[in-house]
């Protein structure tokens, strides 16, 4: 684990990065003055997220044969015998399903298997930065601190700094550029769609893939105060049409889309605020 | 001889009554994964801690031996999410699971309700390369680690501010 230190203003943004379940994790601290007892704080809440997410792998992974998802799908381990992370997930999958109409599911192409994936990233990175990271906001000259997954993100400020996070949502026709910036003090940002790993999601709603013509969507962002949340929320508005609204109502805070043909809409507050086109993209 | 029987017949009436309720259980919940039930309407499933919902272990009634899972209704601890605390109840009917529901106790306190400010991202005038002075972190669809060296989060990580 290495840790790349440098100065925005006069803070000092301390980062460590590492890479669990072909996930890469981003740690940011910013801290008031560099001070090797920060860089082994820092270090240390590192190492700790990093064994945390070993746990959540050993828990969930559906590659894994001993994993408690495995054990639960192959009929080998009870519901009730199931650990509280297990039970955490399962009563908030279903949770979700029930939230946004369907539109999230977690049940593995209606075969019965169960399959948290599209959302334990988001609820572990929450737990983690919560437990491991945000604690260390108590220390007198830490100021800010933010843990990414994946492209997915929690953050947190210390109440009474100036400190602002200025954040970006890639551009998913070229993601080596940003197409929305925005600024935030405590929050989540989460982000689907079918650019990076070049795979399609499936809506399980309707068993079929999200399709690749004009109106269906390339890219979601979820913003919103639990990454919890925003993970569900993300994956759930990518699998509709740009012209489909019918999540809006049940959606708190704000977010973006764009479709394939480069139609982006932002919304907030339970409206849409604007849909245009990218003529830039 | 006679105290035998009475155990016996006592023994057949439970199974009978063990058979009847786990067939009422199938019935209502006959529609699985679209029922959003209250507590309050499921009062007979949730065990006395509901109304403090303190984390409790879970309960299991109806057991049988057929299937993968043994049938019965399984209610889980319950667990605090954002948005109050949830309860789920898994029902499992000839080894399968036939529905689950959850079981939502509605957030009272409001310390727990939403404090921060959500911010409203802003189109940027034209895509652009970030600014590593000015950007801390990008969210995108999800990439793996074979892609992240070429990331942008990648190289605001290695830039030198």
């Amino acid at each position: 684990m290495s840790l790349y230190s440098k100065q925005i203003q006069n803070r000092t943004m301390l980062t460590v990065v590492f890479h669990e379940m072909t996930i890469p994790f981003t740690v940011q601290v910013i801290v008031a003055q560099p001070l090797t007892r920060a860089n082994r704080l820092v270090l240390k809440q590192s190492s700790a997220i990093h064994d945390y997410m070993k746990h959540i792998d050993r828990v969930f992974s559906p590659f894994r044969e001993d994993s408690e998802l495995t054990a639960f799908n192959q009929g080998s381990l009870m519901f009730e015998n199931t650990s509280q992370d297990f039970q955490t997930v399962y009563a908030i999958s279903s949770w979700a399903e029930e939230k946004t109409n369907h539109l999230f599911s977690a049940d593995y192409l209606g075969t019965q298997q169960y399959d948290p994936t599209g959302l334990v990233k988001g609820w572990a990175i929450e737990q983690a930065a919560k437990h491991f990271l945000f604690a260390l906001l108590a220390e007198d000259d830490f100021i800010a601190a933010n843990l990414i997954g994946g492209g997915d993100m929690q953050f947190a400020t210390r109440p009474g700094s100036d400190w602002v996070w200025q954040l970006a949502i890639a551009d998913p026709f070229d993601t080596k550029k940003i197409m929305a910036k925005l600024a935030m003090t405590s929050g989540a940002i989460a982000s689907s769609g079918t650019v990076e790993r070049g795979q399609h999601l499936i809506n399980v709603a309707q068993h079929r893939a999200i399709g690749t013509q004009a109106s269906d969507i390339i890219s979601g962002s979820v913003i919103s105060d639990s990454l919890a949340e925003a993970d569900i929320w993300a994956t759930a508005v990518t699998t509709t049409s740009i012209s489909d609204h019918r999540w809006l109502k049940e959606l708190d805070g704000s977010g973006m889309r764009i479709s394939y043909g480069k139609i982006a809409e932002r919304w907030q507050n339970n409206r849409i605020v604007d849909q245009k086109e990218l003529i830039y993209a | 001889m006679l105290k035998k029987l009475t155990a016996f017949i006592i023994s057949i009436i439970l199974a009978v009554a063990i058979a009847i309720d786990g067939y009422l259980l199938f019935f209502k919940k006959a529609d699985p994964r679209t029922v959003t039930t209250q507590a309050n309407t499921n009062s007979q499933a949730v065990p006395a801690s509901s109304s403090s919902v303190s984390s409790s272990s879970g309960s299991s009634t109806v057991p049988s031996s057929s299937g993968a899972y043994r049938d019965g209704s399984y209610t889980g601890s319950a667990v605090r999410i954002r948005w109050g605390r949830v309860r789920v109840r898994v029902l499992i009917k000839n080894g399968k699971i036939a529905s689950v529901s959850t079981l939502e106790y509605p957030n009272t306190n409001p310390h727990d309700q939403r404090v921060s400010q959500i911010a409203l991202p802003t189109y940027e005038s034209e895509s652009v390369q970030a600014n590593s002075s000015k950007i801390q972190a990008v969210s995108g669809a999800t990439e793996t680690w074979q892609g992240f060296t070429k990331s942008l989060q990648n190289a605001l990580n290695q830039s030198k501010g």
